[in-house]
């Protein structure tokens, strides 16, 4: 091997005289080898930690359990969601509809200047009770429309 | 009596076993510790870069040994990994580095090693020399140079083909000699 490395440097007489004279040596501070494999460890363990924090799901839905009980989750899971959507109850898109009311960036002061504070309550009020003459169908159609 | 060192593959089994992963890893880290301190300091100069180098490479290396196939050796999927952090620190660094060229030139590679010929006038020519190198260059000089590392080797662990690691290292070799020369 050295030979191959001599024969290489045959024509930078300098590189070869630096060659011939021997490796330099590399040194790291004092106990530095002792101490690195345990810092090394901990800190691999550390890591390990955090990494299985965020993979929590994926490492144990997928490399604990076999992949039946893994398909049987998914499928309860899969199916129950369907269902929640399927028979939604009314009130449930009472609660809708108040969630997208208060996602329209209305701000109530802002209305308040236009519409007297006792009007609001009245509309909103008159707004419940015409919502509640609704049958399901009428309100999920309107919904969808909408 | 001499403690045996355990072999890679045995290293391997341990530590895809949960119950003794700690204390293989703590030993694939006592048996390549030195020669890739080595390796990473002869690129990055500094002690500190060289540790934090190493971190990066024996994390990655506890994250990726289970899926480790025993394609190549262990020494070389270590040093490959060493190698690829390596550069990416130098490559990072450049801008810094030359900015702050004199200090990082004037550092000596081997720290406070230099044996017999400290302060030698040719040895810190050569290391400023190599210092100057592209980071790329400055890898395969150093693995075969110092390191003596085979060019089929190398190929593995730099993941360039035999042909272009012998004209990269002939390249390096005619711009050291050339700045040893005019200087």
């Amino acid at each position: 091997m050295e030979k191959d490395i001599i024969e290489e440097l045959k024509n930078s007489p300098l590189l070869l005289k630096m060659k011939e004279r021997g490796p330099v040596e590399i040194q790291a501070p004092e106990g530095f080898f002792e101490q690195f494999p345990l810092h090394m460890l901990e800190t691999a363990r550390s890591s390990r930690k955090k990494a299985f924090g965020f993979g929590f799901l994926f490492e144990f839905t997928f490399k604990q359990l076999s992949p039946a009980l893994t398909l049987l989750i998914l499928a309860i899971a899969f199916f129950s969601l369907r269902t929640e959507y399927a028979v939604a109850p009314v009130s449930s898109l009472y609660s809708e509809i108040e969630t997208a009311s208060f996602l329209t960036d209305i701000d109530e002061s802002m209305l308040a200047e236009f519409v007297p504070e006792q009007n609001l309550v009245a509309a909103s009020d008159s707004l419940q009770i015409e919502l509640q003459s609704f049958t399901e169908d009428e309100l999920l159609e309107s919904l969808l429309t909408n | 009596m001499a403690q045996q060192v355990p072999s890679d593959t045995e290293l391997i089994e341990r530590f895809s076993d949960p119950g003794r992963r700690n204390i293989a890893f703590k030993d694939i880290v006592e048996k390549y510790q030195k020669r890739l301190y080595k390796v990473v300091k002869r690129l990055v100069n500094d002690h500190d870069d060289t540790e934090d180098v190493l971190q990066n490479t024996f994390i990655k290396a506890w994250q990726k040994l289970e899926g480790f196939r025993g394609e190549s050796a262990l020494s070389t999927w270590l040093h490959r990994i060493a190698m690829n952090e390596a550069l990416n620190h130098l490559n990072s660094a450049r801008v810094k580095k030359t900015q702050n060229i004199d200090n990082q030139i004037h550092q000596p590679i081997g720290g406070q090693g230099f044996s017999s010929d400290e302060g030698d006038e040719l040895v810190l020519k050569l290391e400023k020399a190599i210092n100057l190198l592209p980071p790329r260059q400055k890898a395969v000089f150093c693995l075969r140079y110092y390191d003596e590392v085979a060019y089929e080797e190398m190929a593995k662990i730099l993941n360039l083909s035999e042909g272009a690691l012998k004209a990269t290292y002939h390249h390096a070799v005619k711009k050291i000699e050339q700045h040893l020369t005019a200087h």
